[in-house]
């Protein structure tokens, strides 16, 4: 009996072995990336605010072939969606524009988000760069692995 | 008896060979997504051209938080790099900048990177949006490759 137990708990530990391999493959069909574009962004040291013509792309991980365009209350909405949702993993994402002394590019991680009107508001931690308090013709690379949009 | 000993070392063997092989996997398969700055873009049907003020910035994956910066000829080195290089199989892209008529956000499949007079030219299959030929404040934004860990990652990082 206790032999029995004793292969029970080994054939378990073999599974949960296994299993993150394969949740990653079966994941791996083309989760998606998300680009926010808007025509100017506000920064805090923690918060950053895009408003005016806020437009949200989004495109399938190669070899997936698929993209298409949400709103930004769309984009917040898959925050929580899918197994490895951006609410339980925080995206990184690249921000670029133009500050005062040039050209921004700085990497932040996303911790949260927000959608107000037609603007959408994240709170970030910063990773790589410089972020000056207000930005125009901005754009917000949100990494993905997510399955908002469906895999 | 023999047989459910044999049966216990079996699993016991499977277990142990196959943890570290999934350890080994995480380290070495490092996602990094890439951007692609620069103060002028020119496009024609087949090739989107950045030009030579380009700049490159990546970005690990999460969970991982690591970000840094890098050359053209760095970048184009990364192209054939790891195991599901962008040469096996093409990234996808999304290209935005300023137009003529506004904002320009365009959806491409990325090939073939060239440097070009400092700059570096790619042909593309457009997969979503409409594509002008000139663009300023361009940005290209490409979706992840998997890398072999070494190359990338000594790069200029946090």
């Amino acid at each position: 009996m206790k032999l029995k137990r004793v292969i029970a708990a080994l054939i378990s530990y073999a599974a949960l072995a296994v299993w993150p391999v394969a949740a990653e493959e079966g994941q791996s069909g083309h989760p998606v990336f998300f680009v926010v574009t808007s025509d100017q962004a506000q920064a805090t040291n923690d918060r950053l605010e895009l408003s005016g013509d806020v437009h949200v792309t989004w495109a399938k991980e190669h070899p997936g072939r698929e993209a298409g365009t949400i709103s930004g209350s769309e984009l917040v909405k898959t925050w929580q969606v899918g197994p490895n949702s951006f609410q339980a993993d925080p995206p990184n994402a690249i921000l670029t524009g133009a500050g005062s002394e040039g050209r921004v590019q700085a990497v932040v991680e996303l911790t949260s988000s927000a959608s107000t009107n037609d603007d959408l508001s994240f709170t970030y931690k910063l990773l790589h760069g410089q972020i000056p308090a207000q930005i125009s013709g901005a754009s917000l690379f949100i990494d993905g692995g997510g399955c908002g949009m469906g895999c | 008896m023999k047989i459910k000993f044999s049966i216990v070392g079996l699993l016991l063997l499977i277990c142990t060979a196959m943890a570290p092989a999934h350890a080994a996997d995480m380290q070495q398969n490092k996602r990094v997504y890439f951007a692609v700055f620069a103060d002028q873009a020119s496009a024609t049907e087949e090739h989107i051209m950045f030009s030579e003020d380009l700049e490159v910035t990546w970005v690990s994956d999460r969970p991982m938080r690591e970000a840094g910066v890098m050359g053209g000829t760095e970048f184009l080195k990364s192209w054939r790099s790891g195991p599901d290089s962008f040469l096996v199989n093409p990234p996808n892209a999304v290209l935005t900048g300023a137009g003529p008529d506004g904002r320009v956000h365009v959806v491409v499949e990325l090939m073939s990177p060239e440097a070009t007079g400092g700059g570096i030219s790619f042909t593309y299959k457009l997969l979503h949006g409409q594509i002008v030929p000139k663009m300023t404040a361009a940005s290209l934004f490409i979706d992840p490759a998997t890398s072999g860990g070494q190359f990338i990652f000594s790069s200029e990082a946090l």
